[in-house]
């Protein structure tokens, strides 16, 4: 009998941990920028840039997202600093004119419509909302994608997730609809979806 | 100690307990779900800025306006410029992506580079094989020039398939004066009788069947588009235009506008011998109309001036009997030719010398070494055994087409070309109006490797060093425009409207036409059901089409027959049922509808591969001999 | 769930097409299917199984064609799908008036497709299929259904969309303008959007020439027909029969 119960715990106890353990972790695979970038860099004391300097709206009001290479080599077509990482950039992209794939860490998937005018210019709301720190960080940070959905963890959340306890901390349609209904916006399926 | 299968499934109780209290089986179905709405076979939308240029739509002698919108350098859609656009408009832009594109250079069924093309040609023309030519399938183009500049300075032939729309503006301006082009001038008229012309499905500008100035009177076997539009639908027997339109000339006789006419021009003779022996009773048996229509058309169009009588035929089913554009042609001269005008020249470079049009019926059998075909865009075609009837033994053919299906087949060698919006392709010059025009569309996306135009062929084969776009650049330039923006933005001319020029008609009747040749035309021996061949050419364009034919009943579409309801039941045949149209030159399946047209005509709705297996009838219609539908 | 703030003015999102200018061409069609991403059809593709958001329909009215196009009505007054949806996968949203279809949520029991009486619900029988390469000619402000899903017209969200990212750019506001594309195409200019919030395109609307199919149900369709021909209208009231395929 307590052997049994001593089993029985102990088989609940190790999956327990590895369940809270494994989930989100081993869900994630990571895969590599194709450079890397500063954003300090840019937009500390010595950058003096702003979000909106690379990250900007076009005029239909649609968002740019990830700058162009063109808007890079405005400034980078010849090494501005000592980096090495800059060095590498202009090697390999801005000289043979490449266009760096980045890997955007908030994609929404196609079906959702995600407009930042609206979010950004008449709802003012802060790009560290929801982007966090990114703006401060000093690299880009692991770009890790779900392994069998290919949304990025960002998206589908960092943290475990549905228990009931807490969301999953990312950007899905419950943290879009828990803002929303925070800040008394309503809204119906086809303000979001596309 | 001794595990027994107790502990496991304790151990395995346990781990299951933990499991369902941990996020991992939870976190995993929520994932699940959203695993299964992102299959990777579904398709993602294009990502980036979406942009709007300008352009046109140089499918057809409409050169409609267009803008075009794009994603990241490939065009999503095209939309009307301040004008109207025609179905095929909209989906135009997905001819790059069609399923039936050419895309590989190939002889037989090797794949080759178009360098090995090329130097086969020039060799087979050096080699003695007799004259070089280049079948232009949509002649009257600003490339078309082109053509005739390489052809003239090889000493090669320009040849044109027989002329199906525009074949009346031919007819009569045989009986000119003096050598002119003409076209008719729907925007000035104020009736039209059309025989069988399509002219408010793809023939004229589509803004005509928005809005028309004038009264039309169809006349035709089958209650087409066109027909349905109409002001009234003749519900014409087929092979009775001749009958129809000498009983017209009848009801004219004797009215003095039309006798001081007569009196003035040659060949009135055989005309009015013609028209006098056919009194609107008499052709009413030949026609399949009541003689008080029949009055009532001709009178329609001698009191509402200015008047046109079109015989032109239909893209599919190919041009009339010479004899019924003939008869067409008189009654236009009857009326002075008003409702037609002379075509300006297209503004040439001094220096070029541009060889002959010639039909491709007018080319000696036998006579072509080595044959060029230029298939720029769906639609366009002309019965191959008119074309093989030309070819010498061994001849060497060519096809420079932007499909695999069609005149590919017929050809050793095939080059695929640019397809609109890839490069600066221009439009063919108007049906429905009497000017002159260079439509160029501007090239916005890349095109694929190994293609080349037709006019760049002609021009390497003539040894030229100038690239066949600054060669198009200099016909530009003549007609008043900058060259240098044509691949970025394209380019648009048209001439002043040649409507107030007076054609000058000479003669009612060309010289070796006959009245005996003319009623004998007027009583053909048609079999019953008799099978009309028709087709909207612009059909081709893109699958989406068939959403107008296959995914609903709005339109017909290639590979449909329709029937009157009385014929279906006396054939057997039910509505939807797959039957097959039989004939010496081929069975193809059918699908059968019931439509309200003739009850003894069976209205075969086709595509430009139909027209490359009929032949040509003496008479100069197209024929596919004696075919009937049959129950599969 | 009526929207708040002064940034927005419920619009009730109406169209009033032209009966006498319509001549059936079909480019509406076309260009519906290629604003929404709706793919071409299969080679066996029938009336019935294919995918029109918007279909004209031929009348038969004993002399000159007449042509009608039908898409979804927008039913305001018990909106029929919307009431059988199990799924919540319908939505009429009372700031647009635009009764929105969800391909997410739905699970293809086609029972809103049995409910609408205009038949103007189209089914995904497969997984949508376009010729090799032309997926990157689609349009990036449509997504893509899946098979199992049904679908119809939403009043051309896609620009409802484009035209709010742009007011919210240019800092406008109240309802936006737009044209759907079936508006923008339609080469006779037969058919015109407006809000029926605004008086002058509402009086136009109900205007003495203009009907609505079905009226007598009472499902407070925003599709209104104008015509002058009484033979037009009476071969409309025949609606209700029209087959699919």
């Amino acid at each position: 009998m307590v052997r049994t119960g001593i089993l029985f715990l102990a088989g609940f106890s190790l999956a327990l941990s590895a369940g809270w353990w494994s989930v989100p972790r081993i869900l994630y695979r990571e895969e590599p920028q194709p450079a890397q970038f500063s954003h300090i860099a840019h937009t500390g004391e010595k950058g003096g840039m702003s979000c909106e300097d690379c990250h900007s709206f076009r005029d239909d009001g649609t968002f740019a997202g990830i700058p162009k290479l063109e808007t890079c080599a405005a400034c980078h077509s010849a090494p501005m600093g000592e980096t090495q990482a800059e060095k590498d950039f202009i090697a390999r992209f801005v000289e043979p004119g490449i266009e760096p794939q980045w890997k955007s860490y908030a994609r929404q998937p196609d079906n959702a419509w995600f407009p930042h005018s609206a979010h950004v210019l008449r709802g003012k709301v802060a790009c560290e909302k929801c982007h966090g720190g990114m703006g401060k960080s000093d690299k880009l940070p692991a770009y890790r994608v779900h392994r069998f959905t290919g949304y990025p963890e960002d998206v589908m959340g960092k943290r475990a997730g549905p228990l009931g306890l807490k969301r999953a901390g990312g950007m899905r349609m419950d943290d879009c609809v828990a803002c929303h209904r925070q800040n008394r916006i309503e809204h119906s399926c086809l303000d979001c979806h596309k | 100690m001794k595990i027994e299968r107790r502990d496991l499934l304790s151990l395995a109780a346990g781990a299951a307990a933990g499991v369902a209290v941990s996020p991992l089986p939870w976190r995993l179905l929520g994932d699940a779900a959203i695993w299964s709405q992102n299959w990777h076979w579904m398709p993602r939308v294009p990502r980036g800025a979406v942009t709007e240029t300008e352009g046109r739509c140089t499918l057809c002698p409409a050169a409609c306006p267009v803008k075009l919108r794009m994603t990241e350098g490939v065009v999503n859609s095209v939309w009307p410029n301040g004008a109207a656009l025609c179905p095929a408009g909209f989906a135009a832009h997905h001819l790059a992506w069609h399923p039936l594109r050419l895309r590989e250079c190939r002889r037989g069924d090797k794949s080759v580079t178009p360098e090995e093309a090329l130097q086969a040609l020039r060799a087979a023309i050096e080699g003695r094989r007799g004259a070089a030519a280049v079948l232009d399938l949509a002649p009257g183009r600003a490339s078309s020039l082109l053509h005739r500049r390489h052809m003239a300075s090889i000493g090669g032939a320009y040849l044109t398939p027989p002329a199906v729309e525009g074949s009346t503006a031919q007819a009569v301006a045989a009986l000119l004066g003096k050598r002119a082009e003409l076209a008719a001038d729907l925007a000035r008229v104020k009736t039209v009788l059309s025989a069988g012309t399509p002219v408010l499905d793809g023939w004229a500008a589509p803004s005509f069947a928005v809005e028309r100035g004038f009264h039309l009177i169809q006349a035709e076997p089958h209650r087409s588009r066109t027909a349905g539009l109409a002001d009234e639908w003749l519900p014409l027997k087929p092979g009775g235009e001749t009958a129809l339109l000498l009983a017209i000339g009848h009801c004219w006789l004797q009215r003095p506008e039309i006798e001081e006419r007569l009196a003035r021009l040659k060949g009135a003779e055989a005309w009015r011998k013609a028209a006098e022996a056919m009194p609107p009773v008499r052709a009413a048996e030949a026609a399949g109309i009541e003689a008080a229509r029949i009055e009532a058309a001709a009178a329609r169009l001698i009191d509402n001036r200015p008047a046109l009588v079109l015989a032109d035929g239909d893209p599919v089913g190919g041009p009339l009997s010479r004899e019924a554009r003939a008869a067409a042609a008189a009654l236009n001269a009857m009326l002075g030719a008003e409702g037609f005008g002379i075509r300006p020249a297209l503004p040439v470079p001094k220096d070029w010398t541009l060889a002959e049009v010639q039909s491709v019926e007018e080319a000696a059998d036998g006579s072509i070494g080595v044959l060029i075909l230029d298939e720029p865009w769906p639609g366009v075609s002309v019965p191959w055994q008119l074309v093989e009837k030309k070819l010498a033994r061994n001849a060497v053919v060519a096809a420079v087409t932007w499909n695999h299906a069609q005149f590919a087949g017929k050809a050793e060698w095939r080059i695929p070309v640019p397809v609109w919006l890839e490069a600066p392709l221009d439009a063919p010059q108007p049906n429905d109006a009497p000017r002159a025009q260079i439509a160029i569309a501007p090239a916005v996306m890349p095109a694929p490797q190994d293609v080349m135009v037709a006019a760049e062929v002609t021009a390497r084969l003539a040894g030229l060093e100038t690239a066949w776009t600054e060669e198009l650049a200099e016909l530009v330039k003549a007609a008043g425009g900058a060259g240098e923006k044509l691949a970025g933005e394209g380019f648009h001319w048209q001439s002043e409207s040649g409507s107030a020029a007076a054609p000058g008609v000479a003669r009612a009747a060309p010289e070796n036409m006959t009245a005996e040749a003319w009623l004998r035309a007027a009583a053909p021996a048609a079999a019953s059901p008799a099978i009309v061949a028709h087709g909207w050419r612009q059909a081709a364009v893109s699958p989406m089409l068939g959403k107008l034919w296959l995914e609903s009943e709005l339109r017909e579409g290639p590979q449909q027959a329709a029937a009157h309801p009385d014929l279906l039941r006396r054939q057997g045949m039910e509505e939807g049922v797959l039957a097959r149209l039989v004939s010496p030159r081929g069975a193809w399946p059918v699908r059968v509808r019931a439509a309200e047209t003739r009850p003894d005509v069976f209205a075969v709705c086709g595509g430009p591969a139909l027209t490359l297996s009929c032949e040509v009838r003496p008479d100069g219609a197209w024929t596919l001999g004696e075919a009937k539908v049959v129950k599969s | 769930m009526r929207k708040q703030g002064a940034e927005t003015r419920a619009a009730r999102y109406a169209m009033l097409i032209d009966l006498d200018r319509c001549n059936g061409c079909g480019a509406c069609m076309v260009a519906c299917a290629v604003e929404n991403n709706v793919p071409p059809p299969q080679p066996a593709a029938t009336p019935r199984t294919g995918l029109n958001w918007l279909r004209v329909f031929r009348l038969n009215t004993g002399g000159r064609d007449a042509f009608i196009p039908v898409m979804c009505m927008q039913c305001e007054d018990e909106t029929p799908c919307q009431s059988v949806c199990p799924q919540k996968a319908v939505e009429l949203d009372p700031a647009t008036g635009i009764v929105g279809q969800i391909p997410e949520r739905c699970l293809g029991c086609r029972y809103c497709m049995a409910a609408c009486p205009y038949q103007a619900r189209v089914f995904n029988w497969r997984d949508p299929q376009w010729p090799a390469g032309m997926e990157r000619a689609l349009n990036p402000r449509v997504s893509v259904r899946q098979r199992g899903t049904v679908e119809k017209c939403n009043f051309c969200h896609g620009r409802w969309q484009a035209a709010l990212e742009k007011a919210a750019h240019d800092g406008g506001s109240g309802p936006v303008h737009y044209t759907p594309a079936c508006a923008e195409a339609c080469p006779a200019q037969a058919i015109r959007f407006g809000d029926l919030n605004d008086p002058e395109f509402a009086a136009a609307c109900r205007s003495g020439e203009t009907f609505r199919l079905l009226e007598s149900l009472g499902t407070g369709p925003k599709v209104f027909y104008r015509t002058s021909r009484e033979e037009v209208r009476e071969a409309t009231r025949g609606f209700g029969e029209v087959k699919r395929g």
